[in-house]
């Protein structure tokens, strides 16, 4: 019978160290693959490996992979003692494995509920196993649902809305006063690595930066020249003030370099165009009263801290209904299958009438021609009127979850021969849905 | 209860429901919820749209405004077709859930002053007299929805100040888009009221051989388009932005609201609504075999 299997280790448990080396990196992958392909050849297999899970999907049609077997791999593979892992490793069989890649397109197993990162890295595998050559169909389908929930879930829900780290909240607020973004003029105090990485993150969303202040010549430029700005001196930069849209000030100043009055001269000039002013500097560069200027949003690291958090407390709020997408799509994944374990048995029901037709014919080799064609005319529609029921029942009973015993009915009823392994009907319905120990608990 | 009247109750039930559904949305962050409410917004309006065809219809008017609550009932009808049918780019949630309350409070006005008696309308009631009623009626709608992004402009810059992120800063549109929202109907509104008031002069040379300029309503509505005037020239055209000039088209929507309802209660000029005693009036009949 049919069999999904996941296995592997991530963040929730897993030390970085241990993470670190059980990595699949890009440039090895083939290799694994091949290994896999070579050891396991009749395995369906999809290696997702990323800095915060390394997971192993696997589909068997008959036999079994234990946790062993995967284990002496990844030994075999990283060079890693397998008591290392192992007691972080998890396996899910079933219906729990099925759902496990649906929560992890999801984004709802990520470190930050919601993010988008794990969809991109989930299509990358899913391209890496097709060209590998380890994915048939069924893995194929449980993938690509795997993706379009994942889809669809950011897309219905709000759970990847909100930025959650420091820069990108910076982004974030910078939207929500100036809109999409589109050539707002940012200037950089001092050149930290956190301004640094807030004013890429504020030119790839659209901001343009114009000039840098930085105490020490040279770094200045080079940080202007990296992002097409004008270094400005420490004597210089007040005068461009009313130019700017945008302010990042993380300089080692030990007080405050802006103050209250000459953001007030500043806003004058700027006929009350918005200014966001960004202090990440601590001790802060930005006196706190300046907040109180209308039509200026002041925001220091801990506030910044405090937006992000809220952000993440919103994407909680949204993993209730994104679980109920997630049950649906299980739901009509499992009905696929159970439609695709019927398919055998509705073949040899149909080869049965068949074989049942032939053999009523022959008794009428007397009859002529035109009346023969009748006659095959009138067995086709009745073979075709006679499965309609059987068919539909069985349709219905595969979207219900309850076609095992279905099955096993039109096998008992027509007295089909006898059944393959993959059929087998005399096993609970369960069997499929078989589910261990879950560490994501 | 006469069908008019049942028309517009449901009308309002359904504008209320859809105010609870937005809340609902708008504080469990539920897109579904939130679409739920804009559907019903919009049945409420084809109700309404049905309310005023039926009315117009009975009335013999083409704008059916012979009654104090037919006036409510046209400025709300107004006001759902400038946010549902002019406006398709506002219909998120945060304007919903300001709005949808709005329109219900004004048919629900509409109702409770329904049966209140006609009101005598300035008569000759021709083409010009119904185009000034729908340049006004529209102007007014497009000023209440710059007044209502204004709110949540105020709502959002508040939030910013206060640093704490949370459901209105996340669920609101940003200070530029809502500038946007504020300032856009806002000239909508100008361009109408101006066109409202030339046409009311038309009218009034041509029916009562004066311009009414003396009229104090007259003088107030001027004042009003030329203070609109002013704000959105200084945002178009002098690129000043801010929460002062928010502040200042929520000023100027204050005296709007003064103009359209403190007009029904000064008691005196044309512009006055004034309720006649009784409903079988015979200029009131007279006026509803108008075409």
């Amino acid at each position: 019978m049919l069999q999904f299997l996941a296995y592997g280790i991530n963040h929730k448990n897993c030390p970085v160290e241990i993470r670190e080396t059980l990595h699949f990196r890009e440039r090895r992958l083939p290799e694994a693959y091949e290994w896999i392909r070579r050891e396991w050849p009749s395995v369906e297999t999809l290696i997702l490996s990323t800095c915060n899970r390394v997971e192993l999907y696997f589909v068997l049609e008959e036999g079994d992979l234990s946790s062993e077997t995967i284990g002496d791999f990844l030994t075999a593979f990283h060079g890693i003692e397998r008591s290392r892992f192992e007691c972080f490793a998890y396996r899910l069989e079933g219906r729990a494995a099925i759902e496990h890649l649906f929560r992890v397109a999801s984004g709802l197993d990520s470190m930050v509920v919601g993010e988008n990162e794990i969809l991109g890295q989930l299509r990358e595998a899913f391209q890496a196993a097709q060209q590998a050559g380890t994915m048939d169909s069924l893995l194929y389908r449980w993938a690509e649902r795997a993706l379009r929930v994942g889809k669809l879930i950011r897309t219905k829900t709000k759970i990847n809305e909100g930025a959650t780290s420091i820069p990108a909240v910076a982004v974030e607020l910078a939207e929500k006063i100036f809109g999409r973004l589109g050539g707002e003029k940012v200037m950089v105090l001092g050149t930290g690595e956190m301004s640094e990485l807030a004013l890429q993150n504020l030119r790839e969303a659209g901001a343009e930066a114009l000039y840098v202040m930085s105490r020490n010549e040279e770094r200045g430029r080079t940080l202007a020249e990296a992002f097409g700005a004008r270094w400005v001196s420490l004597e210089d930069w007040e005068r461009f003030l009313h130019e700017i849209d945008i302010l990042i000030a993380s300089t080692s100043a030990p007080h405050p370099i802006i103050k209250l009055d000459m953001v007030k001269q500043v806003m004058e000039k700027k006929r009350h165009r918005p200014l966001f002013l960004i202090d990440i500097a601590v001790p802060r560069n930005i006196e706190a009263d300046v907040n109180s200027i209308d039509d200026v949003y002041l925001y220091n690291i801990d506030d910044l801290e405090e937006v992000a958090q809220a952000n993440l407390r919103s994407r909680r709020k949204e993993v209730r209904q994104a679980e109920t997408f997630i049950e649906d799509t299980v739901e009509e994944f499992e009905a696929w299958i159970q439609q695709l374990e019927a398919a055998p048995t509705i073949e040899r029901l149909h080869a049965h009438l068949d074989d049942l037709i032939a053999e009523e014919m022959k008794r009428w080799n007397s009859l002529s021609r035109e009346e023969k064609e009748r006659l095959e005319e009138f067995a086709r529609r009745l073979r075709s009127k006679f499965l309609h029921a059987p068919l539909e029942t069985l349709k219905e009973s595969s979207r219900m979850g309850m076609v095992r015993r279905t099955l096993e009915a039109i096998h008992t009823l027509f007295r089909l021969k006898p059944k393959s392994q993959s059929e087998r009907t005399d096993e609970p319905l369960d069997e499929i849905r078989v589910s261990d120990r879950n560490p994501r608990q | 209860m006469n069908m008019p009247i049942s028309i517009l109750t449901v009308t309002g039930a359904i504008y209320l429901i859809s105010f609870f559904l937005h809340l609902w949305a708008f504080l469990n962050l539920n897109e579904r919820v939130n679409q739920w409410a804009l559907l019903l917004v919009r049945v409420g309006f084809l109700i309404h749209t049905f309310y005023f065809f039926s009315e117009s219809k009975t009335e013999g008017l083409l704008i059916p405004v012979s009654t104090f609550g037919q006036v409510m009932a046209f400025f709300s009808w107004s006001l759902a077709f400038v946010y549902l049918v002019l406006l398709t780019k506002v219909q998120r949630e945060s304007f919903g859930l300001i709005l949808s309350p709005i329109l219900a409070l004004i048919v629900g006005t509409a109702i409770l002053r329904y049966q209140a008696g006609p009101i005598s309308l300035p008569k000759p009631l021709n083409p010009y007299f119904i185009l000034h009623l729908v340049t006004v009626f529209f102007a007014y709608a497009s000023f209440t929805l710059s007044f209502v992004a204004a709110i949540l402009y105020l709502i959002q810059h508040h939030e910013l100040k206060r640093k704490r992120g949370g459901t209105f800063y996340q669920r609101l549109p940003s200070l530029e888009d809502l500038e946007g929202l504020i300032f856009q109907p806002m000239a909508w509104g100008v361009f109408l009221l101006f066109l409202a008031i030339a046409i009311g002069f038309l009218w009034a040379k041509s029916a009562l051989g004066t311009y009414l300029l003396r009229e104090p309503k007259t003088l107030f509505t001027i004042a009003i388009a030329v203070f609109y005037l002013v704000l959105v020239y200084t945002y178009y055209g002098a690129a000043s932005r801010g929460k002062r000039l928010v502040m200042l088209s929520l000023i100027a929507f204050i005296f709007v609201f003064l103009n359209f309802f403190g007009t029904h209660f000064s008691g005196k000029g044309v512009h006055y609504l004034q309720v006649k005693p009784t409903s079988n009036d015979a200029s009131v009949s007279g006026l509803r075999n108008q075409p």
